[in-house]
């Protein structure tokens, strides 16, 4: 009782200052409950959540700046060809709003007022100001500039890296399709943290199986600025050596250095166990260091890279009331798309809890989070990735129960978890947005 | 048991039946109903005279299914207390509902069992196997098999299962089961 008179005293007091400091110009400001920032996996399924598990008795708001989303998971298939275009791995926000009740909006957030607790947003009619009880942030990550590089859009038009699914894929793809025989593909791996663990790893695979076929006198290069393998080690390790038919030169414990642009001939600088080396790279896929988005900077949510949370409600631990989920967060588990919708789950869960008392939701004190991710080595081939995380003391630890380790990998890459894979992600976009 | 009201309007929710005649005035087993929200339960109608037909008193509080001709499931919606009522050519009867919230013990279960959603689809309705329509002790009893390692130990399944305590798979178990 006590948590929900706060939650209404702060939520009036919100709202008058919110009305009085609003200059008059600003359009009406309409209220939600809340206003969720971002509609990739996490926040597309607070979005649906939120009402279907308050059964529509909170208003939500869901704002984002495409008009659909693009799923990075499966997007290394369109590299190949194996899958048509991005256009296959698309999904618009269609049934979230009419099945649902969601109040889509299509815009970008330009400025978070934590005290009285408004957003406002760009669109192509106009600046907008909203006001909320709860945001829900699920921004997804920003970019770093990799050494050498003088501007973002040399990601766009001559080095993807192609990180979030979308114009970036389709460009990579055509400098493969065009690529001639007997060159080198070049994939640079930040240090971790970053999006997607196996996913660079399951990029060159998925590569070097092509090439195999096609360009079978080129090879994929891994520059690796980390000293092991992140996910699913042994797999990953036993393709690079051939159990498929390719061969993968992979190089740990890299540190880049410098990369010069030149289309066709780019050249990598980068050191390894004190030695400097240079490599010519036709196609060249650095992949960046990845951290929490400006708006998320500007608006005091980031400790260091990402957002520190609660992680029983993905609360903000350094503002009230505004939450962050996705791969923006600090959860201490991968940043996937698996697991930022169950964040989502677990986040709405939450709010509902907190806005509505017990009538909807149960307050969780020792919520778990699962995650499955099918990984392609080859394009008839899969393997699988499993992690269950229960709560403990604040953070989230891989389950010890029943004397088993997590987490859990497929013991080799078949078929029939390729056949899995195919009903794995169909489920889980659908999960998230029908 | 419920005796009739000669008139009444009929304004939504239609639902008509052709049904034998029979001399008496209609009854609707039983009178009085409280389901919780999320669940369901069946009412029987009787002694109906030609075609039946089915009005809320309000929207959105239940859902009705006709599953043959005198049976009826009435699906809670949201919690709010309503009136049904079932008019045949003579008579009417009424059934007073009262739509609780969901109990605790279902939603308890019921972050937990999310978990499940991303490959067995929402609540459980399918993708890989569909987790509704078993009962507790069957649900449960399967994922025992995968979290002990006797079923498929190399299996994703039992890596899953693997990593939720007794307790917290009991309560899956119990959520889905209640999902109708």
């Amino acid at each position: 009782m006590k948590r929900r008179q706060f939650i209404q005293t702060a939520t009036g007091t919100g709202i008058a200052f919110g009305s009085t400091l609003l200059p008059f110009s600003a359009r009406a400001a309409a209220n939600y409950n809340v206003i969720v920032v971002g509609g990739g996996m996490a926040g597309a399924t607070a979005a649906k959540y939120l009402k279907l598990w308050s059964k529509g008795t909170i208003s939500v708001a869901l704002i984002e700046k495409d008009a659909n989303y693009v799923s990075n998971i499966m997007s290394n298939e369109v590299l190949t060809g194996k899958r048509p275009s991005v256009t296959s791995l698309s999904y618009s926000y269609a049934t979230l709003a009419s099945k649902y009740g969601v109040n889509r909006i299509q815009g970008t957030v330009t400025e978070i007022d934590a005290i009285n607790k408004t957003v406002t947003y760009a669109s192509s009619s106009g600046n907008f100001v909203l006001t909320y009880d709860r945001l829900v942030l699920a921004p997804g990550l920003d970019f770093d500039l990799m050494p050498g590089m003088s501007s973002m859009s040399q990601y766009d038009t001559q080095v993807p890296h192609a990180w979030k699914a979308g114009a970036q894929t389709t460009l990579l793809r055509q400098q493969l399709m065009t690529m001639p025989d007997y060159q080198n593909v070049v994939i640079t791996i930040p240090l971790a943290p970053y999006r997607c663990p196996p996913g660079p790893y399951e990029r060159a695979c998925v590569i070097a199986d092509w090439l195999k076929a096609k360009k079978p006198n080129s090879r994929v290069i891994v520059l690796d600025e980390n000293s092991t393998i992140q996910a699913q080690a042994g797999n990953f390790q036993n393709a690079f050596n051939g159990a498929y038919g390719y061969r993968v030169d992979y190089r740990p414990g890299c540190q880049i250095t410098n990369l010069q642009l030149v289309p066709g001939a780019n050249t990598v600088t980068f050191t390894q166990n004190g030695n400097t080396y240079n490599v010519t790279a036709a196609v060249l896929n650095p992949i960046p260091p990845q951290r929490a988005p400006a708006l998320l900077v500007n608006s005091g949510l980031v400790n260091g890279k990402f957002a520190p949370v609660n992680l029983l409600s993905y609360e903000s631990t350094l503002k009230p009331s505004i939450h962050v989920i996705g791969d923006a967060c600090v959860s201490g588990m991968p940043k996937a798309g698996h697991i930022g919708n169950q964040e989502a789950k677990t986040c709405a869960n939450a709010i509902i809890n907190a806005l509505k008392g017990n009538q909807y939701a149960l307050e969780e004190t020792s919520p778990v989070l699962n995650s499955a991710c099918f990984t392609p080595l080859t394009s008839t081939k899969a393997t699988w990735l499993s992690a269950v995380y229960q709560y403990s003391n604040g953070v989230m630890i891989p389950s010890t129960q029943n004397g088993f380790k997590q987490p859990r990998a497929a013991l080799a890459a078949s078929t029939g978890n390729y056949s899995d894979m195919q009903k794995w992600f169909t489920t889980l976009m659908g999960d998230t947005f029908a | 048991m419920i005796k009739i009201n000669k008139t009444s309007k009929i304004v939504l929710g239609y639902i008509t039946a052709a049904l034998s005649c029979a001399a008496f005035s209609a009854t609707v087993t039983p009178s009085s109903l409280s389901i919780a929200a999320g669940s369901s339960q069946t009412v029987q109608i009787s002694n109906i005279s030609g075609s039946v037909s089915v009005k809320s008193s309000k929207s959105g509080i239940v859902t009705v299914k006709m599953m043959n001709s005198t049976t009826y499931q009435v699906n809670g919606m949201k919690s709010g207390s309503m009136v049904l009522e079932f008019k045949d050519k003579k008579s009417t009867a009424k059934v007073y509902i009262t739509v609780t919230a969901d109990t605790a013990a279902t939603l308890n279960g019921r972050l937990l069992a999310s978990n499940c959603f991303q490959c067995h689809g929402t609540n459980g309705t399918g993708g890989f196997d569909k987790l509704t329509g078993k009962s507790t002790s069957e649900i449960y009893g399967d994922l025992k098999e995968f979290a002990s390692g006797k079923e498929d130990p190399d299996g994703i399944m039992a890596a899953h299962a693997m990593g939720f305590s007794d307790e917290q798979l009991k309560s899956i178990a119990s959520y889905f089961s209640s999902i109708r």
